[in-house]
């Protein structure tokens, strides 16, 4: 009699979407509109200060690129949550008004800010992103002595209407320039000044990350039905509030350092568990890792496709991803 | 007596002013099959998820061994007592094997991986379902019945306490809910779950409590019957006491005559 556990046998997946990962990460920076030269750029031989490689390595192309894994790592994984919340493949770490929260947050930096630095809108943006979660965790709570999925759904997806009307008010005080630049801000762009952004969001990230590193298995359970699970032995209420405040803290973080990207969170998940099932052991881990091998890729294309013009990455993976999530709901039926 | 119940209330709605159960008293014994039998409205399927412990009752107390249900852990309590749904439909692809292994789910630590003992345990509890070939397959192609005997196998996983080294609490008299268990399924898979269920009490020893429609199933299986009308408990005892024809004619509102041809 065979007893292979099904989990050991998709540990490779896991392995390989890490080296995936490090690979993407590591050559990612050497592509762009200045050919770089790895030697130059580890010389050790001249100073940093002359070393227009290593310059432009260190301080430009790779605080990017670390954006680009952080931000696709988190919102592929903040996905999977989500969608193991909510029993719904097609949900997304936006689908519960985080992304509409922090654009709304970032919006009312930008235009009523002036004296704010970048850092400022991305805090704005980390607080618009925790009201709309408080907001519709008192929703979905207040008639309900669980965590109803359903009204989390429907209040998330008024709220995210609400907010994107509230956004188009602001906008419409807003002048010229900072129209401007919250539009930039909306389509997603991972041009981060330095690892400062980074740094400031990692505390989030690291946090949500572990939260998600319990949450695998309860998110497996909460797939048979909320009372199925419970019967075998899960605390369903507590495994619900974790999901929901780690997968909103992540997307809030991520949303934070590049803007409401989309479609990572939906089709990176979906890649994977074509590939490796549906233990979200496996899934979990594996979209992270290539989440943010997708995004860094993504971000290449967009640096390069019409260089020396730097496209918004959310415009790319948008492409991408509206032609995937409709083959993907053909492909349900 | 395994399972107690007292004075079982449940009340839902705003204010609370619809009584689903309204005073049950009733005890399960060990090694005994119970049938819940009652019209649809009942309040059969709230009673089960009342003793299985999935709601909370707004009165009353339920004890297994004598100690409150509301008192032991959620993963103590689900080492003992597992519940097989009417139907269960999941989001997500998992393989049979993959549905069995979430059993062992009270038996794991938080971050701890099924071992080969759990592999091995779940492939029994398919083998003994009829399903072990079934294991690699995908949960949501499977048919009906397919997925039951699966989940009943996922239960059995959960219930299974041979492959524990912790041998310390001794027996532990396993109960198993069910709720309408054939109510899906055609005649055949009836009579093979018939037979799965008799032979699980009766070589397990695992106490099965099940709701039903289904006469046929309560006289031919079980050993008690409790039969429920609005809420509360119109007879109980032996199926050849209670499933006569007056009585069952009372519980479904139906003329006892027409009954007595029915159940000819």
């Amino acid at each position: 009699m065979s007893v292979e556990s099904p989990l050991r046998r998709r540990v490779p997946v896991v392995v390989l979407s890490f080296v995936g990962m490090l690979i993407a990460v590591f050559a990612a920076p050497f592509v762009g509109s200045t050919p770089l030269s790895i030697a130059n750029v580890f010389s050790t031989s001249q100073p940093f200060a002359d070393n227009v490689d290593a310059q432009i390595f260190f301080l430009a192309r790779l605080p990017r690129t670390l954006a680009a894994a952080m931000v696709g790592g988190v919102l592929a994984a903040a996905g999977v949550v989500f969608q193991g919340l909510l029993q719904n493949p097609l949900a997304s770490p936006y689908t519960l008004g985080v992304s509409a929260g922090a654009a709304l947050g970032a919006m009312i930096a930008i235009t009523f800010g002036a004296a704010w630095p970048i850092g400022g809108s991305a805090g704005a943006s980390l607080a618009g992103a925790g009201i709309a979660v408080l907001v519709v965790y008192a929703l979905a709570t207040a008639r309900h002595r669980g965590l109803s999925t359903t009204v989390l759904l429907l209040s998330g997806v008024t709220l995210n209407a609400f907010f994107s009307a509230l956004i188009l008010f602001v906008q419409y005080l807003s002048n010229f320039a900072d129209t401007f630049r919250a539009l930039r801000w909306l389509m997603g762009n991972l041009d981060v000044a330095g690892y400062a952004p980074l740094l400031a969001a990692l505390p989030f990230v690291v946090g949500s990350l572990a939260a998600f590193a319990w949450l695998a298995r309860p998110l497996n359970l909460l797939s048979l039905g909320e009372e199925a699970a419970t019967s075998r032995g899960l605390d369903t209420r507590r495994a619900q509030r974790v999901a929901f405040f780690s997968g909103s803290v992540a997307t809030g973080a991520a949303v934070s350092v590049g803007g409401p990207i989309g479609f990572v969170g939906i089709i990176v998940p979906h890649l994977v568990r074509l590939v490796v099932g549906a233990d979200h052991r496996v899934v979990l881990p594996a979209s992270m890792f290539f989440g943010a091998a997708f995004l860094v890729g993504c971000d290449v294309v967009a640096r390069t496709i019409m260089s020396p013009l730097e496209l918004p990455v959310g415009i790319i993976t948008a492409v991408i991803g509206g032609p995937f999530f409709l083959w993907l709901l053909l492909r349900r039926r | 007596m395994l399972l107690v119940a007292t004075n079982l209330s449940f009340s839902y709605g705003r204010n609370g002013q619809i009584r689903a159960v309204d005073g049950v008293s009733l005890s399960v014994e060990s090694g005994s099959v119970v049938a819940v039998l009652g019209p649809n409205g009942s309040g059969k399927t709230t009673l089960i998820k009342l003793l299985s412990g999935a709601l909370r009752a707004s009165h009353g107390d339920i004890t297994l061994d004598q100690v409150s249900l509301a008192q032991i852990p959620r993963a103590t309590v689900a080492r003992r007592i597992a519940v097989v749904p009417q139907d269960t439909h999941l989001a997500f692809d998992y393989t049979a094997l993959e549905i069995v292994l979430m059993g062992r789910y009270p038996r794991l630590g938080a971050f701890e991986i099924e071992g080969p003992d759990d592999i091995r345990c779940a492939l029994d509890a398919l083998e003994s379902t009829g399903t072990r070939d079934l294991a690699a397959r995908p949960f949501t192609q499977l048919s009906g019945g397919e997925r039951q005997r699966v989940i009943i196998a996922s239960a059995l996983a959960q219930l299974d306490e041979r492959y524990t080294n912790d041998t310390s609490q001794g027996e532990t008299r396993p109960i198993l809910f069910m709720d309408e268990p054939t109510a899906s399924l055609d005649l055949r898979y009836q009579l093979e779950l018939a037979a799965l269920l008799r032979r699980l009490n009766r070589d397990r020893r695992i106490t099965i409590v099940l709701s039903t429609h289904d006469l046929r199933l309560a006289s031919s299986i079980c050993t008690n019957v409790v039969m429920l009308a609005n809420g509360r408990v119109l007879a109980t005892g032996p199926p050849e006491d209670v499933l006569t024809a007056n009585l069952v004619g009372r519980l479904y509102g139906v003329d006892e005559h027409l009954v007595a041809r029915a159940m000819a």
